[in-house]
């Protein structure tokens, strides 16, 4: 085995598997061995695809004509559909459910040779912010083994963090790619609503859900989004357009861009280091010409609860299909239907899933309908129409991702302390833009920061083109 | 808005039932995010500019038959199966 071919970056690994310089093989092989080595401690996956990866590695070793991500490992979250592997959503209700097809983004790798090395970790069915929520165990964040690596994409991030995959595949309905790959030191992107096909991702909040990349850097993170991006007909929600060629369009000029910045008030509850990196970074940007527009967004503080209901609704209804009957685990015994119902799903549930869902079927009960659901939903055509406005002025947005860098295990028992967590993220999904997290710098304490790019629906590309300069321009100490 | 928040009748609903301990802690958990979430509430809100916004196109695939996923496959997902069904306890209950 050479030595650091884990370390090298998806578009250079795939690049020299091509080239014939390395073998598929001896690339998954160095991956596995670096599982072995760190999941005892970091527990990144729920299943280890060992032998299957190393059959697709030796397939792919005798192909002429590789694909574009040869011999690459990608974790894929564990809500994703993989066909005849174990798909678990990190509940005990799916413990057991081995999918019968792929989601398509899923088959879009496999098409460009790229080798799933597992599926990770996250929140039981997507929801929480620190991985801890897993019906199985936590997940540990690879730069302080007592912290949480984020969540929901928790497992995913840590696994790349770690170099035990080349990348990952993530969800994200309110941040669960973005804040993990902030708290693991990398770059995370949640695409505009409709970019990617949701075919075969495991429903949490349909209107909010997208499927997206973690990456060690930009580049790989426009790479990759451009192999899983693009219309699917499983997908009537998947966008009719064209994908451009994201990761050859990075180098652009960044002077005289239009960048829109939240105001000190909306910035005052993030911690002292998270603000400091923001602002040093809004210097940087202004003395490379970047033009900053102070960005009054009255209705950021309603977002979250907008969020906390619109999504528990969407989960009540999408979570109502686990009764035991189609898949997933049957509460053994002799009962009658209604009694099975309950049963399975009060066994088969975790408490933040059983809390959300209960959440989710008051705010659509009859009586509270309008003053809960109905009154989010024109808070959120209202954020939509702020969105709108600030984009008439402004090119892309800026803040930081999360309010803090990554908490300790087990800091968080409140649900609804843990909930502020969202607090960056959760506007880009109730107005369906794409947003990226990337690393702009180390807490005193040795763990990342990161600040979170907005644009347009479909402006993907003018985010890559930033975060790209601002990459090259930030030098961080990586572990 | 909270005081109506009667958690046996939502449970039902749900289809799920909460052990006593469960709850007693989740009952206070959940008043507090609807109180929570309830703060949106204070937005007044002019109707007409947050009113629904359709979709500009969500166009259907072609109507064309085909290929589904074998009976097989799907039935192995299901907890109990019978040839070609899924078994499921008597739907009809006795009063």
């Amino acid at each position: 085995m050479r030595v650091g071919l884990t370390g090298l970056s998806l578009i250079d690994l795939s690049r020299l598997v091509r080239q014939g310089e390395v073998k598929a093989q001896e690339s998954i092989e160095a991956y596995i061995n670096n599982i072995k080595e760190k999941e005892p401690r970091l527990k990144a996956f729920i299943t280890v695809t060992e032998d299957y990866a190393l059959e697709r590695a030796k397939l792919v070793d005798k192909k002429r004509e590789k694909g574009r991500l040869a011999g690459v490992a990608i974790a894929v979250k564990d809500n994703i559909l993989t066909a005849g592997i174990r798909t678990t959503c990190a509940s005990r209700i799916l413990e057991n459910y081995v999918p019968p097809y792929n989601a398509t983004v899923v088959e879009r790798l496999l098409a460009e040779d790229a080798v799933i090395i597992g599926k990770t970790n996250l929140d039981e069915f997507a929801m929480g912010s620190s991985t801890e929520n897993s019906a199985f165990f936590p997940t540990r964040n690879p730069y302080d083994e007592d912290r949480v690596p984020g969540g929901s994409s928790g497992g995913s991030a840590a696994a790349v963090a770690a170099q035990e995959a080349t990348a990952a595949l993530g969800s994200d309905t309110g941040g669960s790619i973005r804040q993990p790959a902030a708290f693991c030191g990398l770059v995370g992107l949640k695409p505009t609503y409709g970019r990617v096909s949701r075919y075969g991702l495991v429903a949490f909040a349909s209107s909010l859900d997208q499927v997206g990349p973690i990456t060690r850097s930009v580049a790989d993170a426009a790479y990759l989004l451009e192999i899983i991006a693009g219309y699917d007909p499983c997908d009537s929600t998947s966008a009719r357009q064209s994908v451009p060629a994201y990761a050859e369009k990075l180098e652009a000029e960044i002077a005289g861009l239009r960048v829109g910045y939240l105001d000190e008030a909306k910035v005052k509850e993030a911690s002292k280091e998270v603000r400091e990196a923001y602002t040093s970074l809004l210097h940087l940007l202004e003395k490379e010409g970047v033009t900053l527009i102070p960005f009054d967004f009255k209705l950021w503080e309603y977002a979250l609860p907008c969020y906390y209901i619109i999504a528990p609704s969407e989960a009540s209804s999408n979570l109502a299909r686990y009764d035991g009957v189609r898949y997933g685990f049957r509460y053994p015994g002799e009962n009658s239907l209604r009694e099975m119902y309950a049963l399975t799903r009060t066994a088969g549930f975790g408490s933040e899933v059983k809390r959300r869902i209960l959440l989710g079927t008051f705010a659509l009960s009859a009586g509270y309908y309008e003053a809960y659901y109905g009154q989010a939903k024109q808070v959120r055509n209202l954020i939509i129409e702020e969105f709108e406005q600030a984009f008439q002025q402004v090119q892309l947005i800026l803040t930081p991702t999360t309010p803090e860098p990554a908490f300790p295990l087990g800091a968080k028992v409140d649900p609804l302390a843990m909930y502020l967590s969202d607090y960056f993220t959760v506007t880009a999904n109730l107005a369906g833009l794409p947003a990226l997290s990337l690393p702009v710098g180390l807490s005193p304490e040795g763990l990342p920061l990161a600040a979170q790019i907005m644009a347009p629906a479909f402006y993907e590309e003018l985010i890559f083109q930033l975060a790209f300069f601002l990459e090259k321009k930030v030098k961080l100490n990586r572990n | 808005m909270n005081r109506h928040f009667d958690l046996e009748h939502i449970c039902r609903l749900a289809h799920l039932r909460l052990e006593p301990e469960e709850k007693a802690k989740l009952e206070p958990q959940l008043e507090a995010i609807v109180a929570w979430v309830g703060n949106l509430s204070r937005l007044t809100i002019d109707k007409k500019k947050s009113e629904v916004k359709p979709q500009l196109s969500l166009p259907l695939r072609p109507d064309e038959v085909r290929p589904s996923f074998p009976a097989k496959a799907v039935l192995e997902a299901a907890a109990e199966s019978d040839e070609a069904f899924i078994k499921v306890p008597k739907v009809i209950e006795e009063r």
